[in-house]
């Protein structure tokens, strides 16, 4: 039998040994983290299903303040509210891609919905403005925040089901904010006093786009200025990114484009106005996205700057940014860019650590609000009735 | 002194008590919320972001080198003998 001298087949043994390292490492985890991802981007009715029931059971034991660990109070709230609203945005993106699941789902987006509605929950808006952003609609203060992300789901929950029980109060809510877009003299609304953000004013917007779709009463002549900031002046000039804070008094940028506020606003646009949303998308997509063996990330700033991260990022690890990761999941899905939604996915699943527990799924390092975004992010879908 | 090659029985036993130590903190970790405190740490978060921090290094090398490293051993073990031989 033919053999090779020691040497020679030490060397190819150890040379096959770290081809196939090297193999494996390329594909193996890119290929198992990926299987879910792909499964959520198809839209597959068990991978949705099973984390709607699990966000819907976190609705309906209900979501506290103590549930959170921020030392800050305003974070605590804002973190409850988000976590309502992004249940009830995933639970209806979910009905609307599966109507078989509308029935099992309901009770969920009611409970999310009455949460955001609750005393506990608005609390974080009304002790920063010293009054109550529902009993204060014909008021001239902005609320942005709360107004316009509670907005957005009443006019997802309109205009996915017929017989919506919260229609009314969008209406309420609509007219306050096109008001208060109208009157707005640099068209940006504060969210709370002397803060203004884009992120959350996109969210206003989006709802009153899709108000307007949906009822017919036209907002135009309130938002035109609001749209043309968001297509033009709020964009960081080089990188089209959206900036994230502005001096309300003067509509002067007070922060960069970052990839946390870009990404939500993104989505939040792309529910109502897709081609509106497309531009951040881009922006995201070419100055901020990257992957390491298929794991894909999204940074929180552009090449060539430098920050830390916040609340709204995250901590960065290496500059990637955890919040503008997940969000960005989002707008690859409603434009299309599935490989860079299955290897955000991927990233969310290695990150994520998914467990199935009877019938639910859901992902243990996400907490209560991030299995909410998660759905959300991972059911996103332009509202096209 | 040279060093002996692992034996089949063992390179399992340690790839399978990888996969236990995993499975075994994966639902112990499922009753706690972790992203708050990874996002939004407070006085009281030291503990579970050193928990999520160990978890987390844990998973990335289970999921992203332990497929490799295996079957390395698995082919350095089957092509141990005409190894030893020559």
């Amino acid at each position: 039998m033919f053999s090779l001298p020691w040497n020679v087949a030490r060397w190819v043994r150890w040379s096959v040994a770290v081809l196939l390292f090297v193999g494996a490492t390329a594909f193996v985890p890119r290929w198992w983290c990926g299987r879910e991802g792909a499964r959520y981007y198809t839209g597959d009715p068990a991978t949705v299903a099973a984390l709607a029931r699990h966000v819907a059971g976190t609705m309906a034991r209900g979501v506290s303040d103590s549930d959170f660990t921020s030392d800050s109070a305003r974070f605590r709230g804002e973190w409850q509210f988000g976590t309502h609203q992004m249940a009830a945005l995933g639970l209806l993106q979910t009905c609307r891609q599966h109507p078989e699941l509308r029935d099992e789902l309901r009770p969920g987006i009611e409970n999310a919905i009455a949460g955001l509605l609750s005393p506990a929950v608005r609390a974080f808006d009304a002790q920063s403005w010293g009054e109550d952003a529902l009993d204060s609609l014909d008021g001239p203060y902005g609320h942005a925040a709360y107004l316009g992300y509670l907005n957005l789901v009443l006019a997802l929950d309109r205009a996915t089901f017929a017989d919506s029980r919260h229609t009314a109060l969008n209406d309420r809510i609509s007219a306050a904010l096109a008001r208060r877009f109208g009157a707005a003299s640099h068209q940006i609304i504060e969210t709370y006093p002397g803060e203004a953000y884009p992120v959350d004013n996109a969210s206003g917007l989006a709802s009153l786009l899709l108000h307007q779709r949906v009822t017919g009463i036209d907002h135009a002549a309130a938002l035109t200025g609001t749209l043309e900031c968001f297509r033009t002046r709020w964009r960081d000039p080089r990188t089209g990114l959206l900036q994230q804070a502005l001096d309300h008094r003067s509509g002067q940028a007070m922060d960069r484009g970052r990839a946390s506020g870009t990404a939500l606003a993104a989505y939040f646009l792309a529910l109502a106005d897709p081609e509106l949303a497309r531009p951040f998308f881009r922006s995201l997509r070419t100055h901020l996205a990257g992957s390491i063996l298929g794991f894909g990330y999204v940074d929180e700033y552009a090449a060539g700057e430098r920050g830390g991260g916040d609340i709204d990022s995250g901590p960065l690890i290496f500059g990637m940014s955890p919040s503008g990761t997940g969000f960005t999941i989002a707008t690859s899905r409603v434009f299309g860019d599935r490989a860079l939604y299955v290897s955000l996915a991927r990233t969310a699943y290695l990150m994520g650590a998914p467990v199935a527990q009877g019938d639910e799924r859901f992902f243990i390092t996400g907490g209560p609000l991030g299995n909410a975004i998660l759905l959300a992010m991972f059911t996103a879908q332009p509202v096209v009735r | 002194m040279k060093r002996r090659s692992p034996s089949l029985r063992r390179i399992l036993i340690e790839a399978a008590a990888l996969v236990a130590v995993h499975f075994v903190l994966l639902r112990i970790l499922a009753r706690a919320n972790l992203l708050e405190h990874l996002l939004a740490p407070g006085a009281d978060s030291r503990f579970a972001l050193g928990v999520t921090a160990v978890f987390l290094l844990l998973r990335v090398f289970f999921f992203v080198f332990v497929p490799g490293w295996l079957l390395v051993r698995l082919w350095l073990w089957a092509t141990r003998i005409r190894a030893d031989r020559t």
